[in-house]
């Protein structure tokens, strides 16, 4: 009974140590060829997350030509003019204008209230000038309007 | 004399206990040497059969056990390494498969850090090569934002100080907002331009050859003024920290 129990306990050191080398030939094989990667692997990570970083940066890149290019095609071309611009992305705006016709300004703000990306847009400081040596009127006005900023990005 | 009698009855059942004990003895000892022999077999057998359930059962479970549990160990060691190993190759693949122009592009995009001094001059022989006349360029950097620019660096050092007093109350704070949306391991520069002899047209080409550059430009602030021919912008340029 003893020799068995003894037969038992060295079998088991044994298997313990037969078993420690299975597979042992494949798993050192792997690993070297991991080695060999690692350099290439490392890079090609590099590169993963700098294009991770240039997608979040592009996802929110500003294009003022969308800004401009809105504006154009929303202001009426023969009638009204911007003296100036001066803002940030963030959407709310006054832009001092001038127009050669009364009615033209209130079709401005039509077309402005009319559009989906226009929140809110108004008009104030109307100031209607004569010229005495043309004989020609014009009105200054100021616009403020607030815009979708999602203009910027899409 | 019936003492005597007495006596003489109690020695005689005396003698007849003993003799019955003596008998019940070896009656017991014949049945022993009839016996023994099972029943030193039967005591064998108990010890047998409770030594091998309490001990060399176990023991053998014991070494089945801790046979499989070191090649189940080896087995998955191998698997992950195997596993590893394919994550390798797959990304490494990926990663040839991408055309080199691609990789250039995106590693301008967003470039690793580079100095203050590298930007000024990009940034000023940029619009300088697109014939624009530039009258001042600012470089600050974000994580120094509050420390002042270093003035040797613009075109026209008064004009900058002077600017920078007249517009920080304005726009200093707007590129804030934009570098919300970023990741934490993105650093930017924040750089104002200002460029005399635009009108509209040249304004717009500006901004699209700001915003198709290579390196991304966001222009969070917009200054024009048509009768002067100035436009000022404020944008961010990033770099991986």
């Amino acid at each position: 009974m003893a020799e068995s129990y003894i037969f038992l306990y060295n079998w088991k050191k044994q298997k313990e140590i037969e078993n420690s080398y299975y597979l042992e030939t494949e798993i050192t094989a792997t690993e070297l060829k991991i080695n060999n990667l690692k350099d290439q692997y490392v890079k090609a990570m590099e590169f993963e997350r700098r294009l991770e970083l240039s997608s979040a940066v592009l996802n929110n890149h500003v294009y003022w030509t969308n800004f401009f290019n809105f504006l154009e095609k929303n202001t009426l071309k023969d009638n009204v003019y911007y003296k100036s611009f001066s803002g940030d992305v963030y959407g709310g705006y006054i832009l001092p204008a001038v127009s050669n016709d009364v009615l033209a300004v209130n079709f401005q703000s039509k077309v402005f209230s009319d559009n989906p990306n226009i929140i809110s847009s108004s008009i104030n400081e109307e100031e209607i000038v004569n010229d005495e040596n043309t004989g020609k009127t014009h009105i200054n006005f100021n616009f403020n309007f607030n815009l979708n900023p999602k203009i910027f990005t899409n | 004399m019936p003492d005597i009698k007495n006596k003489k009855g109690r020695d005689v059942e005396f003698d007849e206990e003993i003799l019955k004990a003596r008998k019940r003895r070896n009656n017991i000892n014949r049945f022993l040497m009839s016996y023994f022999k099972y029943f030193l077999v039967a005591i064998i057998f108990i010890i047998l059969v409770l030594s091998f359930k309490f001990l060399l059962i176990p023991q053998y479970g014991e070494v089945m056990f801790t046979s499989n549990n070191v090649l189940q160990e080896k087995k998955t060691e191998f698997i992950l390494q195997y596993q590893k190993l394919k994550d390798y190759e797959n990304t490494i693949n990926q990663f040839n498969a991408i055309n080199s122009n691609d990789i250039y592009r995106v590693e301008k995009m967003i470039p690793n850090s580079y100095s203050r001094d590298d930007l000024f001059a990009e940034i000023t022989y940029f619009l300088m090569t697109n014939n624009y006349k530039v009258e001042n360029v600012e470089v600050l950097s974000l994580d120094q934002t509050s420390t002042t620019t270093n003035p040797d660096f613009n075109l026209d050092r008064r004009s900058d100080l002077k600017n920078q007093k007249a517009t920080t109350s304005t726009s200093s704070d707007l590129y804030k907002k934009q570098l919300s949306f970023l990741p934490d391991n993105i650093g930017a520069w924040k750089i104002r331009v200002s460029v005399s002899g635009v009108d509209y047209f040249s304004l717009k080409k500006m901004l699209n050859i700001l915003e198709s550059n290579l390196k991304i430009i966001d222009i969070y602030y917009l200054d024009f003024q048509p009768a002067d021919r100035i436009v000022s912008v404020d944008f961010l340029t990033y770099y991986k920290k």
